[in-house]
């Protein structure tokens, strides 16, 4: 299904969708940033570089409740689950994020289902969005990843100067299309080229480069070597980099109560960056030092997934390297481990 | 319809617990008490294998992962021995019989006790690293003709701290098990063996494994040893037993990395590519050396 939404009716649509969901977009912050939030039609930002902040947010919170119990009288427990039922639209996706949100799906399934996270990504439509224009940071192609990718997405939006070229890709996708379908334009036959265009221009414009493809099962053989110390000796193990990562999944699992005989079992993100992430009861800490965090960090995007899942669990969005206090960057870390690989081979 | 079908997939939440009744503690060692957990209805088969365990949560306190000492399915009840270490433990040891604690599992591999089946079991276990093999060893009885000998080798730190005291003097008692015990250091009233329980693997020690160094070597070719402990503990004890070349995928570990959800999405148990709440907790010597160091 191809669409077109001129620009100027971008507001209308998002004052429909609003009727009965939440609609979050990239939007500027009052700190000067671009993030995610939930918007009124007229501030989304649809344009420029991807969001200092990933969406991820909306699928797996930074801190939420999962139930909540009273102890009764009798002593018995009670335990009601906490169950967001809400819809949400998320608009804006750069297809970097996509794949993101794409690796958690897979992630909090298997065996056993992350039910909030799953019913979460039940409850939202995500509506992607080509990426003109890459930050400083950005390298998704060096992960085989593009600017245009729409996996992951329900419906893709493509810049076409005047209007967006929409392609509605899932059934969900195009529901929410159709159910709309005064405010969009019927596509004209070569408007899908817009993705090519975009693709090429885009790609050029990405200044970091390194063939991580070619690296799939070998990051594991730089295990072993000394390239990490050159990083961890300036890391400040603050969690910046895994905070801001759209695809890193660990989080904590705490009690609270409110009072004698109620409270919540809640979780937050965590940080494998974190000292007492892996400290065992025992007070024995099989990653101890700062070094075998960060390598940690690297081998569990580049081969602990890929040995697990078949994927990096790298999207090549540079933010990791963007928000870094002290500018550990993770192309640098890749080319380091590169000629590891290299060199062993040899 | 469509939905119906889908939706028990997503509802059922693998993070929510039911709540057992504690029906009888009694007092172990100076620091661990064994809980009974009588389970609801609606939970009273448990489908659970020997090294698996259980998340027990105290509501407002947290939550923490347990192995399952022995699974009474006339009981309908689970017991749980657990040491006095943290936050929860300490909640737990003060809690009284006819409060409810919270469980959800089993969960892990266990132990691939099917593969024992013929053969010897060496046990070898330091300070409450005995816990998760009681259910090995209960299972060994009950289904003592799938197996040939039973030697349990146990240290402690000192005899205060000797748990499972009146179980060890029955087990001796019975056909093909010895049991041996040792302590750290030499104690006043104590008259038995002294030094780490690695002693108990050496061959130049006086009261070395009967299964490995004093029956046919045949025996000992027919033997798998299960070693649960501390790091410390478990590579001083493969450290002995690569000096007799014992065969390594003969040999099980149970690791106890940090864990928070016990079903590989909190990321905290993670181990190179295994989820040690998942892909563990037992792991033969022969994997993990194949594994990185990081236990
Ligand atoms: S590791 Fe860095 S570049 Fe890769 S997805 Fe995470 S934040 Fe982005
Ligand atoms: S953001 Fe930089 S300094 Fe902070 S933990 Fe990550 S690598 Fe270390
Ligand atoms: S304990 Fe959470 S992943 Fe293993």
């Amino acid at each position: 299904m191809r669409k077109r939404l001129q620009k100027q009716k971008l507001s209308s649509l998002i004052k429909k969708l609003k009727e009965d969901a939440t609609v979050i977009a990239p939007v500027m912050t009052d700190k000067n940033e671009v993030d995610f939030l939930p918007v009124n039609s007229e501030e989304v930002i649809l344009s420029g570089a991807r969001s200092l902040y990933s969406p991820k947010k909306y699928i797996f919170k930074q801190s939420e409740s999962m139930y909540d119990y009273t102890i009764q009288d009798s002593g018995k427990v009670t335990v009601k689950e906490s169950c967001e039922n809400e819809k949400q639209i998320i608009m804006g996706i750069r297809p970097c994020d996509l794949h993101a949100i794409e690796y958690m799906k897979e992630f909090y399934s298997g065996k056993y289902k992350d039910s909030y996270i799953l019913r979460r990504l039940e409850n939202s439509v995500l509506i992607g969005l080509a990426c003109t224009e890459p930050s400083t940071n950005c390298f998704c192609t060096s992960l085989g990843n593009s600017p245009v990718d729409t996996d992951g997405s329900d419906i893709m939006m493509a810049d076409a100067g005047s209007f967006y070229f929409v392609k509605g890709i899932t059934e969900k996708g195009k529901k929410l299309i159709e159910n709309n379908k005064d405010i969009f334009e019927d596509s004209q036959e070569d408007d899908e080229r817009v993705l090519s265009d975009i693709k090429e221009s885009c790609e050029k414009a990405i200044l970091e480069k390194i063939d991580v493809t070619a690296l799939k099962n070998k990051v594991g053989s730089a295990y072993n070597s000394d390239i990490w110390k050159k990083y961890s000796d300036i890391c400040v193990n603050c969690g910046a980099c895994t905070f801001n990562c759209p695809t890193c999944t660990c989080f904590d699992v705490a009690d609270t109560s409110r009072s004698k005989n109620e409270g919540c079992h809640y979780r937050t993100w965590d940080t494998c960056q974190n000292f007492a992430f892996t400290l065992h009861a025992s007070g024995h800490n099989p990653r101890s030092t700062s070094e075998e965090r960060l390598r940690q960090r690297v081998m569990h995007k580049y081969q602990y997934t890929v040995d697990q899942m078949d994927q990096f669990s790298c999207t090549g969005c540079g933010r990791c390297t963007q928000v870094c206090p002290v500018g550990i960057s993770m192309i640098a870390i890749l080319k380091d481990i590169k000629e590891v690989v290299d060199n062993g081979e040899e | 319809m469509e939905k119906n079908k889908k939706a028990p997939s997503i509802n059922q939440n693998p993070y929510i617990p039911f709540f057992g009744k504690l029906t009888d503690i009694i007092d172990e060692s100076h620091v661990t008490k064994r809980f009974f957990v009588e389970l609801p209805k609606g939970h009273e088969k448990v489908d659970f294998i020997p090294g698996q365990f259980f998340q027990l949560t105290v509501p407002g306190v947290g939550e923490i992962p347990i192995s399952l000492s022995d699974y009474i399915p006339e009981k309908k009840s689970l017991l749980f021995c657990i040491a006095n270490t943290g936050i929860v433990t300490n909640k737990i040891h003060q809690m009284k019989v006819g409060e409810f604690i919270g469980v959800r599992g089993p969960y892990g591999n266990g132990f691939p006790i099917e593969k024992f089946k013929g053969k010897n079991i060496v046990i070898v276990a330091g300070g409450i690293g005995l816990f998760p093999l009681r259910s090995v060893i209960e299972y060994y009885f009950r289904n003592k003709n799938d197996f040939n000998k039973l030697e349990v080798l146990y240290g402690a730190r000192n005899p205060r701290e000797i748990i499972f005291r009146e179980e060890m003097k029955s087990w001796r008692l019975k056909k093909d098990t010895t049991c041996k015990i040792t302590i750290d250091k030499p104690e006043k009233g104590w008259d038995g063996n002294t030094g780490f329980v690695c002693n108990l693997v050496d061959k130049n020690y006086s009261d070395s494994s009967e299964i490995l160094f004093h029956c046919a070597a045949s025996e000992r070719e027919n033997t798998v040893v299960l070693v649960v402990g501390p790091p410390v503990m478990f590579n001083s004890i493969l450290k002995k037993l690569e000096e007799i070349n014992f065969p390594d995928d003969s040999v099980y570990l149970s690791l106890e990395n940090h864990m928070k959800c016990g079903i590989g999405k909190c990321g905290h148990c993670n181990c190179g590519s295994k989820y040690v709440c998942q892909d563990g907790p037992i792991f033969s010597w022969k994997e993990l050396k194949t594994m990185e160091k990081e236990y």
